[in-house]
Parts: structure tokens; sequence; C-alpha cells
């Protein structure tokens, strides 16, 4: 059920209570998740943190834990699950579903009493959701032949139900077809709504509770939805806008001479931000070298890219040795010149898209970060491959992203940097060898690529959303890198990838992304992916909850992939 | 030498220093004084005969001698018993005011005395503080918050709180918990506060 009024529905009902929060590993569920500790602290209400990352783990840690807990938030995980039947809660458990992943399973939005679903009042959701008299309807007892139905007029007529049940059976058939096509084409795509961290925030600025830390978690789970392409950048500029309105509100005193705040407050400044991945805590030269617009455009794997990328730093003016400076060291004229110089020269070679409208985030002389690099380095601390013991990440990755979100002065802030940079570089080496060696291939429908046991690297592609980083990265180095009449078939073709997961079980873990040319992101590998495992009985686990990322067995891949290119076609 | 069974005490309580309570050496101390009383006679003896004969200087630098070992032994026999003191009064704040019979069995007579007026004393102090007293023995550090957030460090089953809910505790899992209940924990290591 759709919550109205999520301060009385939902918060006012949790004050005396204690709650189990379930977060799903991503950086928004984790900026969402601090600002509702910040909320229960404010209000002396108890809680359980428990990170999940598949819908197993949900299961699981709700078998532990519902003995002691009888509300429970789910942040970013369940919305498209049926919860009622996936777990099967007693009476009195209530669910909270604060949840961007769409779409949201009719069930939960359907159901009257456990599942509560916080949404933003968005109406366009809401009205693409069929009414409830086309999935559901009193249905008449089954057996109809025999006995009277609901219907009390014809209990004494008995001679007339003949032809009048053969009517009804008509009218429901035809009734459940159209039933079935609608849910269908409901269900054919996922995409994403609203981020979690931006309802929980709005939820906090209802109660009064807002201030600087939360909207700076709330910046950064909207950050981290368009950095990793989950939404267009449509939907990316209204978040931001919104976002700028309370910004504006809880900083303009810094505008005013005689009140302005001391340089110890944590500040928010709205900037026209660079799409250059960590910029400010690399080298110029290296950022340029690992951003995706630029990877792409300039073809850095190739000699001749190369060449063309230092001629682009040459078009700026900037010396070769003042761009391989580490940027805090960079000539200060340069350093306030970058934007328009690069702005300028970017229009020449063919990049686009190269600024975007971001915030970034000072607190005091020292410690300033934008919110781009603040998800690229908790993103990193999430799929931390230096702490995995056995393949599988440690759960206390979810504690150290925690903490590095914490304060933006968090020394393990600076840590997910350099783990960002190390990600960064993996990505970008291996996407120069798997253009060079043509493996990305078109099977038709899609193009597909794989990674190899074999290849040094590929324990950062064993995780979700660095899975997801590298398709988008290759996709598009891979478009720009097509003649022109090829490239414009290859830019509405969605890219399927594969990489060894767990190479002693012999998992590995294919994930899809919509065509370049989408920009609305839906996805329709959720869909495809299911289908393709029914028809070939392949062993495969749809346990994350983004649908678009399956982890199977390695014998079955080639047929599921026939199967998948059969589907699609 | 002189002075060799004193600096013995201090060596073994050095070596005892980071676990509890070591046994009270009291074949050590009785030596040690033993030691002193010799050397004081002697001293004693030789003071007298040097005030009597005040043309014979030659046993002053030995009367020297023995005054400063004297000395000597009276600094490390005091050193020793003021350091145990100070490491039972620590285990008070450790243990409560009861003490496991082992550590007991290593205190001699007077340092139970001591600790049972010392018990007295504190809780003197602690029952004069505000209305109904205040337990400092209670806090590691002055609590700031009624609530705390723990982070759990190892799997270690359920905890019931005072109100009868019980907390599931997991490796890795947070918990936002009253301070009075989980401080024990944290005490433990099973808990770590997170600031």
């Amino acid at each position: 059920m759709l919550l109205t009024d999520p301060v009385k529905d939902f918060f006012h009902k949790i004050v005396h209570q204690r709650v189990l929060v379930m977060v799903a590993l991503d950086v928004d569920a984790l900026c969402a998740c601090k600002i509702l500790q910040s909320l229960f602290r404010c209000d002396n209400i108890q809680y359980t943190l428990v990170p999940v990352s598949k819908k197993s783990d949900l299961v699981r840690e709700y078998e532990e834990h519902k003995e002691q807990n009888k509300h429970i938030i789910l942040l970013n995980c369940g919305a498209n699950i049926d919860l009622l039947n996936t777990l099967d809660p007693s009476e009195d458990v209530t669910f909270y579903v604060i949840d961007s992943h769409r779409p949201i399973d009719l069930v939960n939005f359907y159901c009257e009493r456990q599942v509560y679903l916080i949404l933003k009042h968005n109406q366009q959701e809401i009205d693409a959701i069929p009414d409830y008299d086309v999935i559901y309807r009193e249905y008449d007892s089954d057996e109809e032949e025999s006995e009277g139905d609901d219907d009390t007029e014809q209990v004494s007529k008995r001679r007339r139900f003949d032809e009048a049940s053969l009517m009804r059976k008509k009218e429901r058939r035809e009734w459940e077809e159209r039933r079935k096509e609608i849910i269908f084409d409901y269900e054919e795509f996922s995409y994403y709504g609203t981020c979690a961290s931006l309802i929980v925030y709005d939820l906090a600025w209802r109660m009064s509770k807002d201030n600087n830390e939360l909207l700076w978690w709330a910046i950064a789970g909207v950050t981290d939805q368009f950095q990793n392409k989950r939404i267009g950048r449509d939907r990316y500029v209204t978040g931001v806008l919104e976002l700028q309105g309370h910004m504006s509100r809880l900083n303009h005193a810094n505008e005013d001479e005689d009140n302005s705040k001391s340089i110890d407050c944590m500040r928010i400044n709205f900037e026209h931000d660079l799409d250059l991945a960590l910029y400010r805590h690399w080298s110029l030269f290296e950022s340029l070298c690992h951003s995706i617009s630029t990877v792409s455009a300039f073809k850095v794997w190739t000699n001749i890219g190369m060449k063309k990328l230092h001629q682009f730093l040459a078009e700026m003016g900037i010396p070769l040795t003042q761009c391989k400076q580490n940027y805090e060291f960079m000539d200060t004229k340069m350093r306030d010149n970058l934007q328009t110089l690069v702005e300028e020269s970017a229009l020449k070679f063919g990049l686009k898209n190269l600024k975007f409208q971001s915030f970034s985030a000072q607190y005091g002389f020292n410690h300033k970060i934008c919110a781009s690099d603040a998800v690229y380095s908790v993103n990193a601390l999430l799929e931390n491959i230096l702490t995995d013991t056995n393949g599988m990440t440690d759960k206390s990755n979810f504690v150290d992203a925690l903490e590095g979100l914490s304060r933006i002065s968090a020394p393990k802030m600076k840590e997910g940097l350099e783990l960002a940079k190390l990600q960064l570089q993996a990505i970008r080496n291996n996407v120069g060898t798997f253009i060079d060696v043509g493996q990305v291939l078109s099977y038709g429908p899609f193009l597909y690529t794989s990674i190899k046991e074999g290849s040094p690297d590929y324990k950062y592609f064993s995780h979700p959303t660095h899975l997801n980083l590298f398709s988008h990265y290759l996709l598009q180095s891979y478009v720009r890198s097509l003649g022109k009449s090829k490239r414009e078939k290859a830019i509405h073709l969605p890219l399927v990838i594969c990489a060894p997961c767990d190479i002693e079980e012999g998992i590995s873990i294919i994930a899809g992304i919509p065509p370049l040319a989408d920009d609305s992101r839906k996805n329709l590998f959720g869909n495809a992916f299911i289908h393709a495992a029914e028809r070939t009985k392949s062993r495969t686990s749809h346990d994350y909850f983004d649908s678009s990322i399956i982890t199977m067995k390695n014998e079955d891949r080639s047929k599921f992939i026939d199967a998948l290119i059969t589907i699609m076609t | 030498m002189f002075g060799e069974k004193a600096l013995e005490l201090i060596r073994e309580f050095n070596r005892n220093k980071d676990g509890n309570l070591g046994p009270y050496n009291e074949d050590g101390v009785r030596q040690v004084l033993e030691e002193m009383q010799v050397l004081y006679e002697a001293n004693q003896n030789d003071v007298a005969q040097l005030v009597q004969d005040t043309s014979d200087q030659t046993s002053l630098t030995a009367v020297q001698i023995r005054h400063d070992s004297l000395q000597r032994n009276k600094r490390c026999i005091l050193a020793y018993l003021y350091n145990r003191l100070a490491k039972i009064r620590s285990l008070r704040w450790e243990f409560g005011s009861v003490l496991p019979p082992d550590i007991k069995n290593n205190m001699s007579e007077k340092e139970v005395q001591w600790f049972t007026r010392y018990n007295r004393s504190l809780a003197n102090y602690m029952r004069s503080l505000g209305p109904g007293g205040l337990d400092l023995t209670q806090d590691l550090q002055p609590p700031q918050n009624v609530y705390i957030e723990v982070r759990c460090v190892e799997d270690r089953g359920e905890l019931e709180l005072n109100d009868g809910s019980k907390v599931l505790l997991k490796k890795n899992s947070l918990h936002y918990l009253p301070r009075s209940q989980c401080e024990h924990l944290i005490r433990q290591g099973v808990l770590k506060h997170i600031t």
C-alpha cells in the first residue's frame, strides 16, 4: 500500500518501537540509511542495521531477526519482490519499503496492511501501475457448473446455468488474457525510480529535522544513480534542481558578510563540474585517461588516441608537466581556468556532455570533496576486493563504507579514493584490451562480451556495480570505435556481459545494460533472462535485487545465450 | 651484595605487572627486613665506636655504605608495597567490590584490610554524589548519550534487554541500544562503540 503521509503513517508509528533496517549494498541505500540513522537518533528509536546483498540474504536475515523486530524497513530492496510470499511474515509484522527499483510488485502495491511503500508522489509512476480491477476481481467459486455463485438472483433457476456459465467462463478467459497482457507490459522493463535517499531526506524535511549533513547524503544518493547510469540525464537534472532548492535554503548564510558561518561548519556549494573521474584527487592527465567520456572519445588505448589526447592538452594550453602533476600541486592559475579551457577545447575534439551540474562539500580549509568523488570512493569501499577472503564480499565492507560516508573528513574516504583509482585503472586497461582484441561480438539483437577467467583483473568485475560500470565504459568505447554506418545501428543495441564470479564453484555473473541511445534507461533483460533460463533449464539464480544481473553455472552459459538470442529477435 | 634481595622483589613485581596480582612475597620482604636489621645493628656499633674514638675515622665509609643500603632497601620495599596497593585499587574498578578468590589468595592480610577500607571509602563517596548515589564504576568514560551505536565484532547470539526485547548479535551488524545494557559487552570486546 502506498503511504500518503509518511510522517504520520510511518515515522510516528515507529517512534516507540524497535526497528530492523535492512540495507541493500549500494551507495544510495547507504545514504538513505545514514539519514534514517540520524532521524532515529533524534527520537531515540532503537534500531538494528543489517546489510543484505541479495534476495537470499534478505530471506535469511529475516528468518533470524523476525522474533525480535516487528517493524522492518527495507532500503533499496524489496519493492520488486513479492514480500508476503517470499518472507511469509506473521500477522503483526509490518514492512516499510523505501526502494528505487521499479516496477513495483503488484502484490506489494495492492496489499492492504502489512507492506507499506513510501514513494515520492510522482503521478506518472502511479499511473503506470495497472488498475485494481484489471488485476483482481472477486473470484466466483470454482464449481460454477454445479453450484450457485455470488449472484443471488439465479439461485433457483438452475436450468439456465449452462448457457450463463459458459458466457461467464468465456468472459473470465478473456479477462485473464487481458490481465496477462497488461501485467507483461507492466513488468517488461525494469528501471529505477526516485532514489531512496531523496525520499528519506524529504521525510526529514517534512519533520523539519533536515540539515546540511543529511542534504549531503541525499546529494550523494542522487549522484550515485546518475553516475552508475541508472537514470538518464533528465531525471538527474530534476533531482539536482530539487536539491539545489534545499541547498540554498540551508547555506544562504554565506552570502551575508556580517553573519557568515564559521569555516568549521560544513558548507555545500552548487557548481557546474567537469565529468572527469576523480580529477581533484589525481593528476589531470590520469583523470582524462580514466573518465568514460574521454576514454571513448580519444580511444586512449591506441597510440593515435594518446597523441590526440596530447593534442587536446596542448590545445588547452596546459604544459604536460602540469597535467601530470597531482591536481593539488598544479599551478593555481591553471586550476582556476581549467573548466573554461576544457569546455572550449572539448567541442573541437567532439567531446560532449563534459560538464554536469553537481555539488561539492567543504569542511574547514582542508577538506573539500565533490559529490561524484564521494560516490566513487564509497562504491570502491563497498566492493573492495582486497578484503575478500573467499571470494564473497565480507560484510565488514558495509561498515567501512558507512564509516567513509559519515564525515567528509573521514580517513576511510581517502582510502576509498585510492581504491577507486585502482578500480578505474582496471576498467581502463581491460576496455583497451577488449576493443583491440575484438572481444565485443554482435549477436544480432544485442552485443555480447565476456571476461576470461585468466585475466588479471577479473576480481574487480565479479561485483555488480563495477561490472555495470565496466560495461558502460565498454559500450561507449565500442560504439565510438565503429565506423559511421555501423555506429548508427550499434547505438541502439544493448550489451550483455559475462564475468567469472566464483572460480571454484564455476559460477559466472551475467549483466545486461540498455543501449546508449535510450535515456530512460529501461532495461528489458530482467524478464529476458528469466525466460531464457526457463527455456534452457539452466541453473541460474536471479538473486540480485536488480533483475538484470544474474549468476549461473559456466556450463549452461552457451545454451543460455543462444536462447537469449532467439527470445530477443 | 646489599640491596639485591630488595631488587629481586621489584623484579618479581615487574614481571607480573601486566597480569593480575602475583602472590605476596612474605619471605622476600622478611629477608630484606632482616638484612636491614643486620645493617642497622652494625651501623649502631660503628657509630657508637666513632663517637667514642674521634681519631679513628676508618669506619666512616662503611657507615656511609650501610646507611645508603638501608635507604635503598627501604625505598625498594615501599615501592613494592605501594605498587601492589595501586594494582589492588585498579582491580576494584575492574572487578567490582568482590574479588575473585584466586586474586584474594595472593593478597596479604593487611592488603585485604586495606581493600575493604578502600571499598568503604569509595562507596561512601559514590553515595554522596547526587540523590541516591552514582555508581562511578559502571561506565568506562563519562556517558554522553542514553543510547549509543555499537557494532558487533563477533557472533554472540541473543542479548536480552531490560524491557524484554531481544537483539540478535551477528557479526558486522550495527545496533542502537541503551548504553547501560551494552556497557559490559563493550568492556568484553564483543561490541565496539562507534563515535
